[in-house]
């Protein structure tokens, strides 16, 4: 080993942590070359300065303060209702199986959205084909009053069992006129008592009975549900 | 309250949103975070700052928490990431006239038998020995010389390879102690 060597291993290594055979070494040589031991001597007392500075810790004064701001921060007793449901809300979307779930969720809810709206299009277009060649005169179109004349329907079909004079479908209710007449034939089949109960029921139900097709309804679905029973009750 | 439990699991509790095992956290490791914050950017303030903003952060990124590696490295991590960004932020780089008190001070200091500096003596020494040195190499150097990490544990907090670490570590040791022979000579 000649001086070089044990300048390199002295600047970039602790003596004391050096492997024994390795400090024999350097003991040997700095034993007959003055210069390295010169050298030397200043390197352990540079070893022993930093050794020092590694032993001596600061004082870490603020300890307490520094916990209770800390802590002031996360602590949810000591935070508004809204810091506390944003903080649970991070906090609980970091945790990778609730991120898994969430996107599961989203990716289900956006498809079957979208499904709906592809299906009411189809179904919207095929009633627009179906109903293409009906000028307006013949058909009525509820679109707007969809949800108040949709008890129409109901209404209907409670008597009619099911007659095909209305197409429904989650965004309008569209009625043919002229079908109904198909279903005044039926009424006009029934016997004169039950002739009676409907004409009562249309009497309370639609007291103007011109308005019925281009008016909107407003009954309650509900309310129609009892005095049909009423009725029949009777 | 904690003593039937062992770190591993308060702080598992304490992932898990646990308000007063992570207070036991903060408790029980406030300390080494200082004191490293403190060796890095020597400016009492200034870790203190770092104390607070790293609890803050694991406590929002305590899922992110991966129970492979310890749990004192990881929080070293975000404490040193810190100071690393302190460092760089900070718009001149941090020079101090040299006097000689300060240099009789410092090379004397190995003949003070008890080694109880204050605050601002210890930071005035910890600058003196590393303020040409470069941030990185600044912290591989505290990290492992004055924190006595391993080296293993410094390159999985700096995020660089164990060889160089083990290189900015020859390099800062060097600068250092060439600087503290020039003094002495």
């Amino acid at each position: 080993m000649n001086c070089v060597d044990i300048n390199k291993i002295l600047l970039e290594e602790y003596f004391d942590e050096l492997p024994v055979q390795i400090k024999m070494k350097i003991d040997e040589h700095i034993s007959i070359c003055s210069e390295c031991a010169s050298v030397f001597n200043k390197i352990i007392r540079a070893d022993k300065i930093i050794c020092d500075l590694k032993n001596s810790e600061p004082v870490f004064a603020f300890e307490d303060m520094l916990t209770e701001s800390i802590m002031n921060e996360v602590d949810f007793k000591k935070q508004t209702f809204f810091q506390k449901l944003i903080d649970s809300v991070v906090i609980s979307m970091q945790k990778p199986t609730i991120k898994f779930a969430f996107s599961v969720v989203l990716i289900i809810l956006s498809s079957l959205y979208i499904y709906q709206e592809y299906d009411a299009v189809v179904k919207i277009n095929a009633l627009e084909k179906k109903y293409s060649s009906i000028s307006y005169s013949k058909a009525q179109v509820f679109s707007k009053t969809a949800e108040s004349a949709a008890w129409l329907y109901q209404f209907y079909k409670y008597f009619s069992a099911e007659k095909d004079f209305v197409q429904v479908t989650d965004k309008m209710i569209i009625i043919r006129k002229e079908q109904l007449a198909d279903l005044m034939k039926d009424f006009n089949s029934l016997n004169d008592a039950q002739k009676k109960k409907i004409i009562d029921l249309r009497k309370e139900l639609f007291p103007d009975e011109k308005g019925l097709m281009n008016k909107e309804i407003k009954i309650d679905k509900k309310e129609v549900g009892k005095k049909i029973s009423l009725l029949n009750s009777k | 309250m904690q003593n039937d439990l062992n770190e591993q699991e308060i702080i598992e509790r304490a992932k898990h949103g646990e308000v007063r095992s992570f207070e036991w956290v903060v408790n029980k490791f406030r300390r080494y975070v200082f004191v490293i914050a403190f060796r890095i950017l020597c400016n009492e303030d200034e870790a203190n700052e770092v104390v607070h903003e790293s609890f803050i952060k694991v406590w929002r990124n305590f899922t992110n928490y991966n129970n492979s590696i310890k749990f004192t490295t990881w929080l070293y991590k975000i404490a040193v990431n810190l100071c690393y960004d302190k460092l760089k932020s900070r718009k001149r780089k941090m020079t101090i006239d040299i006097t000689d008190d300060m240099l009789a001070n410092l090379l004397q200091s190995e003949q003070n038998p008890e080694n109880e500096f204050s605050n601002a003596q210890l930071a005035e020494k910890i600058k003196l020995l590393s303020e040409h040195l470069p941030p990185k190499q600044k912290i591989i150097f505290i990290m492992r010389d004055l924190h006595d990490l391993s080296i293993n544990e410094v390159a999985t907090i700096t995020g660089m390879s164990e060889s160089s670490v083990k290189t900015n570590l020859v390099y800062a040791r060097r600068t250092i102690k060439e600087k503290l022979i020039r003094w002495m000579n």
